[in-house]
């Protein structure tokens, strides 16, 4: 009769207990996912709560000058000096009047939490708003200083640590401690003496990764967000997880196979690691930046401030120029000194910045996109990498996808022109129709089917590694 | 039971085992002799199929070792000189595992009798191996196969390094697995021990059995003498 698997396990687990090393481990690692835990939903709920913020402040703002509109209009109230919302200077120029274009937080976002605050949920747009510069950096050092420890980076670089500490020597130690003879003079064929010793090893690293992120997700959705959809996708992730380990432990397994010393096993399974977790995402790294150079940030910001240079120089001529092309635009009533700023020089400046600009933005955009093609392509050298993509990419956390509120924000900002512009430049008063049928924000939801299409390369390079080294390792000879 | 058929094998050219035709019966201990490099030892790594041969046949119960690993592992046990165990395991832990290993589970009181039977004493079952005598383990070695209920006994020097006491109570166990129809191969220096316990010797050297005999036809100082004069030629 063979033993059963589920007793051979059995076996295992009372060894990790008898040993000790093992529960050792599984404490570090659980400590670890703790870190990870508490690092998704601080930053997730901050998002949230900030988005929040920023909604209530905004729809505040503008229920405010609405009521305070309709008191002028009826003679109940008188305009203060700076804040008559019949202005349009007054109403919807100025940091106060911006409306907040929102990348609302994926389900899954709280899993590449990352430093969490290089890349801000929110985009403030105005009239004259300048949504194409990279948002002020708000990065906390600290965050720098102890690493991205989200659950992205746990997993994918981490986790791998625990599977070849655990089963670096699950064979070899059975030859170097001699009790190899009598175990392999039992009825068992050793491949499943090992597969069953992985099985304990993967439920004791999976499961309270699994509970975990469970866990993080569950309570980092947004407050009126459905619990199931977002799930749903976490179980696609920990299924990803799952593949991931199970790649290591083939590898680790591959190693005991060829009854190399436990030594031998951990140095070529640590050069492994390495290899995979840095050196080839290092030089996938260079290798996209060769093939598709990033946008130069420095050169971007250098052009951005000689085209204002010059923007400002000709203001003038810009203002008379648009006035020229314009006639319906030009002032029915004589500027003072506040609304000749706004309205003869820094608007009619915003809009000849913004198409001096267009073809450096488009530039950009393109650059970044052959990045992110690139990026896919060599994702399947590394698992490491195509787990690190994946999971980006569920979570709407990569560039490209960050890259969408600033599309989305210029959209909207088109919109808020076209709504305004005329009522600016002519400063004629505004009305109650004008607050009713101004443009409401949107905020960008990057849908399941997007951000899944996106992963699709990395999760089909993770799942055909993770298939390519059980396939190796589940050879027969191993397993008769 | 245990039947090797024109079995060779060689090692980087060297013969470690030359054509070599033995068969052990049900109730039978034959006790290999002979120098080290003779090839006792291969011999039994052929049979417990931890190394192919590179011609003939290894056979258990009448299966090919090589083509039926575990049908043939399943009716035999095996001790080595050195029983090595998990020592962070009890006797009685190390005994279960090898137990549920060979497709046994037994009762926590059927394994301290499996132990108890071995000769080892009731105050260390408990105790954690990695404090045993060699001995000791030795006995859970034994306690090992007599719970695998297993037809063949494979033993490579089983009693090297083991006291006087030891090893005669060694003996007995054997005489007694062998009453009950296991057929023993052991591979030996000890002399007195063969004579005293086999009921065939082979003199083996340079991989072929020179030399097979009842353990009645010869006395003591007859077997050591035909030992020299084959080690001699």
């Amino acid at each position: 009769m063979t033993p059963n698997f589920f007793r051979l396990a059995h076996w295992e687990w009372r060894r990790l207990v008898a040993e000790r090393t093992g529960l050792v481990l599984a404490a570090v690692w659980c400590v670890l996912l703790a870190f990870a835990a508490h690092q998704g939903i601080t930053q997730t709920r901050a998002r949230h709560a900030e988005i929040a913020a920023a909604r209530t402040a905004n729809a505040s703002s503008w229920t405010t000058k609405r009521a305070l509109l309709i008191e002028i209009e009826a003679g109940r109230a008188q305009p203060e000096t700076y804040g008559d919302p019949r202005s349009p200077t007054h109403s919807i120029m100025g940091g106060r009047a911006d409306n907040p274009i929102v990348l609302e937080p994926a389900p899954l976002s709280a899993l590449a939490a990352g430093p969490g605050d290089l890349a801000p949920s929110i985009r403030p747009v105005g009239m004259i708003t300048k949504v194409f510069l990279p948002a002020q950096s708000i990065d906390n050092p600290a965050n720098r200083l102890a690493g991205p420890l989200d659950f992205n980076f746990v997993v994918a670089a981490l986790l791998p640590l625990f599977v070849l500490a655990l089963g670096f020597d699950v064979l070899a130690r059975e030859r170097e401690a001699r009790t190899m003879p009598l175990l392999a003079s039992q009825p068992v064929a050793l491949g499943r003496i090992v597969a069953a010793r992985f099985a304990v090893h993967f439920i004791l690293l999976w499961l309270p990764l699994a509970v975990a992120a469970v866990f993080t997700i569950a309570v980092s959705q947004a407050p009126a967000a459905p619990l199931a959809p977002a799930l749903g996708e976490l179980a696609v992730w920990l299924a990803l997880a799952a593949a991931y380990l199970v790649f290591w432990q083939a590898l680790t397994a591959w190693a005991n196979f060829h009854a190399w010393p436990a030594a031998t096993n951990a140095l070529i399974l640590s050069g492994a690691w390495l290899a995979a977790v840095l050196l080839i995402p290092t030089l996938v790294q260079t290798l996209v930046q060769t093939v598709a150079p990033p946008p130069d940030r420095r050169a971007f910001v250098l052009e951005t401030r000689a085209i204002e240079t010059d923007l400002f120089t000709r203001a003038d001529a810009i203002r008379d120029a648009y006035y020229a092309e314009n006639p319906a635009r030009r002032p029915t009533i004589a500027l003072n000194e506040y609304d000749t700023y706004f309205v003869g020089n820094l608007y009619p400046r915003a809009l000849a910045a913004d198409a001096a600009l267009a073809p450096t933005l488009h530039r950009l955009a393109t650059a970044r996109a052959a990045q992110a093609t690139w990026w896919h392509r060599l994702a399947w050298l590394s698992p490491t990498l195509a787990l690190r993509l994946a999971t980006e990419q569920l979570a709407g956390a990569t560039p490209a996808q960050q890259g969408r509120l600033i599309d989305h924000a210029r959209a909207f900002q088109q919109l808020w022109r076209a709504h305004f512009d005329l009522k600016l430049f002519s400063m004629r008063p505004l009305t109650l129709a004008d607050y009713d049928g101004k443009p409401e924000p949107t905020p960008v939801h990057l849908t399941l089917t997007e951000r899944a299409a996106a992963a699709f390369p990395a999760i089909v390079a993770l799942f055909a590694a993770s298939f390519l080294a059980i396939s190796t390792v589940c050879r027969r000879s191993f397993f008769s | 039971m245990l039947t090797t058929e024109n079995l060779t094998k060689r090692f980087a050219g060297n013969v470690a085992v030359d054509n070599l035709s033995l068969t052990v019966a049900p109730g039978e201990l034959f006790a290999l002799l002979g120098p080290n490099g003779a090839g006792k030892t291969t011999t039994i790594n052929c049979l417990l199929g931890f190394i192919p041969p590179d011609s003939g046949r290894a056979l258990i119960d009448g299966l090919d070792v090589v083509t039926q690993p575990l049908e043939t592992k399943r009716r035999l046990a095996y001790i080595p000189e050195q029983v090595n165990l998990y020592g962070y395991f009890s006797g009685v832990e190390n005994l279960a595992y090898f137990s549920e290993l060979a497709g046994h589970h037994y009762a926590n009181a059927e394994l301290r009798r499996f132990l108890a039977e071995s000769g080892l004493q009731k105050e260390a079952h408990d105790r954690r191996v990695s404090g045993y005598s060699k001995g000791m383990r030795q006995k859970v070695g034994i306690a090992i196969a007599l719970a695998k209920q297993a037809k063949a006994l494979l033993l490579d020097e089983p009693t090297s390094g083991l006291d006087p006491s030891a090893s005669h109570e060694f003996s007995q166990l054997l005489r007694q697995l062998r009453e009950r129809g296991v057929a023993i191969l052991m591979a030996t220096h000890d002399l007195f021990r063969a004579k005293e316990d086999a009921t065939r010797v082979g003199i083996m050297r340079h991989g072929k059995l020179a030399h097979t005999l009842t353990a009645a036809e010869l006395s003591h100082t007859g077997l050591e003498k035909l030992y020299l004069e084959t080690m001699r030629a």
